[in-house]
């Protein structure tokens, strides 16, 4: 299995691969998804998370940009599943303006039993349907 | 996108899920960096492909699933089958060996009776001899199978004469097939010039005389024929018999161990159950094959194959390969040897005592190994030791050594109950000059006694 890496920009800043995520406020994990989401790059991206949610007290979001997102492996999927319906997660918020990333937002959307995941164009509505 | 690039890719599209129809899962379509509604076409189809090679796996997984299930559902089933068949066979062995027991300890105790004629003593002993008989046999059928399945049974290859094992088989079985009403007739297909040939002599003889004794057994009339024929590069044995036959679904599992002993009427026929599953073992280590072919009511043939390589050239007369000193009654004339009968069995050491009274002029007794020792260290001339090999205080093997270290001429012979292969090698290690296996014949050790002592 190839060995991902995971790069520490900041203590609240990481990059992995092209993906950038960062924990904002404590409350919101902001991931810019880029590139193809294999099994290797959603493993290790789901073990960022688990670290960044032993951070905070409270329950955490997500705020996902899928405008760059390449194609989801099945794995991919089920991790980012397997986040939604951690105890820790309250929303998912999904956003992309493109036809691929509303392609693939239905895809990890429809893959989870949890109705707390929705799709929205722009990342504005994303964060107002997460803050309200 | 013009209207020529947009044909071209939804070309693309159409022969992947063309690609797709046909099985092949690995297609994938390429995405330009725009993301646009193609993009987002190809990239769908390009998940529902992965969706569909992982369905596509999944059922692959499913059907191995399936098949092991079945696999481990006949494995458990022959195992319930193994065991109950152990359970039928040890319940089998039980009443086969306390039936003839009970033949011996209550015959034995009948004749306590000082009142009994002569005639009736006879009759009692002929009883007891027979089921004792009866139980060495199944005695030696247990050892045997317990030899094979720890691999210590060897192959002993010498010359061997078919034709005549063939005949002797025919003149031993003869007299029981006429007390039955049977006709018994061999057939012997090579010229006694050719019927030479490589293999283990006694395996052979036990294949042939337990497919002649199940014949005799399993038939209540009719004939019985045995013999082989020759074909290229083997010989073709069979046993053929008119008896009450084998079932279709039966036929397989007989060669299996313990099987007689699960057939419903196994009362009406005696034996371990074991015969067959030594014979079948016996081919095999001979580089053959065995089967039958039978229908209920009609009879049965049993065939097994050898290997045939003639040594026609080495061949000569029937006493080239006879081993051993005949023994005949003009040799027992008196020998004027000096004894010892080292034997912790006081019946065991009556028997052998009466059986060489007539070789010698004097016969000395010890219980145990040590006391071996001391007596033939006080009796410097003693010609013979017959040396029981399980005795208390000290074994025979190491009373053995310990006169080999004081007298090295006397001759020593193991009188061995183990009848294991080995036997043999470990008597002459310890310095025994031969050995003889219980239950002792007498014929075979005065046979032996003569080997050495009447040159």
């Amino acid at each position: 299995m190839k060995k991902i890496d995971i790069e520490e920009i900041s203590k609240s800043e990481y990059c992995i691969g092209k993906t950038r995520i960062i924990l904002c406020d404590n409350t919101i994990i902001h991931v810019t998804v880029d590139g193809d989401q294999t099994d290797e790059i959603a493993m290790v991206t789901k073990d960022l998370c688990l670290r960044l949610f032993k951070l905070v007290d409270g329950k955490i979001n997500f705020l996902i940009d899928l405008n760059r997102c390449g194609k989801n492996s099945r794995r991919a999927r089920l991790a980012w599943n397997e986040l939604s319906e951690n105890g820790k997660c309250n929303k998912v918020a999904i956003f992309g303006l493109n036809p691929v990333a509303r392609l693939i937002a239905s895809f990890v959307i429809g893959f989870s039993s949890e109705k707390n995941q929705r799709f929205f164009m722009t990342e504005k509505e994303a964060r107002a349907w997460i803050a309200d | 996108m013009d209207e020529e690039q947009l044909e071209q890719r939804i070309e693309l599209i159409n022969q992947a899920i063309m690609s797709v129809s046909r099985g092949e899962y690995s297609v994938q379509l390429e995405l330009s960096p725009e993301h646009n509604p193609i993009d987002a076409l190809a990239m769908g189809i390009n998940m529902m492909i992965d969706e569909l090679r992982y369905n596509f796996e999944i059922g692959q997984e499913n059907i191995k699933i399936k098949l092991l299930n079945k696999k481990l559902l006949e494995s458990q089933r022959k195992a319930e089958e193994s065991d109950r068949l152990k359970s039928a066979f040890l319940a089998n062995m039980s009443h086969e060996i306390r039936t003839p027991m009970n033949g011996i300890l209550g015959f034995a105790e009948l004749l306590k009776n000082q009142e009994l004629s002569g005639d009736q003593q006879q009759k009692y002993l002929r009883i007891i001899e027979k089921s004792g008989v009866r139980m060495l046999n199944i005695i030696n059928d247990i050892v045997d199978i317990s030899k094979i399945e720890s691999g210590l049974m060897t192959v002993e290859i010498v010359q061997s004469n078919i034709n005549k094992q063939i005949e002797d088989l025919y003149l031993f079985f003869k007299p029981e097939c006429e007390s039955k009403g049977i006709c018994l007739s061999m057939k012997n297909s090579l010229p006694t010039i050719q019927s030479v040939i490589q293999t283990d002599q006694e395996k052979v003889y036990a294949i042939l005389t337990n497919l002649i004794k199940n014949a005799i057994k399993y038939s209540l009339k009719g004939d019985i024929e045995f013999g082989y024929i020759n074909k290229p590069y083997e010989l073709e044995f069979f046993v053929r018999d008119q008896g009450i036959g084998i079932p279709r679904e039966r036929q397989q599992a007989i060669f299996e161990r313990f099987i007689q002993a699960d057939l419903a009427n196994r009362n009406a026929f005696q034996g371990a159950g074991l015969g067959l599953a030594i014979s079948k073992s016996y081919v095999e280590m001979l580089g053959g094959k065995i089967w039958v072919e039978s229908k209920e009511e009609i009879g049965s043939t049993f065939y097994f194959t050898l290997p045939y390589k003639t040594v026609q050239n080495k061949w000569a007369t029937d006493e080239d390969v006879t081993l051993g000193i005949a023994y005949n009654d003009s040799n027992s004339e008196a020998l004027g040897l000096k004894i010892l009968i080292a034997e912790d069995d006081e019946s065991s050491e009556l028997l052998v005592a009466i059986g060489i009274e007539q070789y010698g002029k004097e016969i000395l007794m010890a219980r145990n190994g040590l006391e071996a020792v001391e007596v033939c260290r006080n009796n410097p001339d003693i010609d013979l030791i017959l040396m029981d090999i399980q005795m208390p205080v000290m074994s025979g093997y190491k009373a053995t050594k310990k006169i080999r270290e004081f007298n090295s001429e006397v001759i020593i012979i193991a009188l061995t109950a183990c009848g294991l292969s080995g036997d043999r090698e470990e008597a002459i290690e310890a310095g025994c000059n031969d050995y003889i296996s219980k239950p002792i014949k007498i014929h075979d050790l005065l046979v032996l006694i003569d080997k050495y002592f009447r040159k």
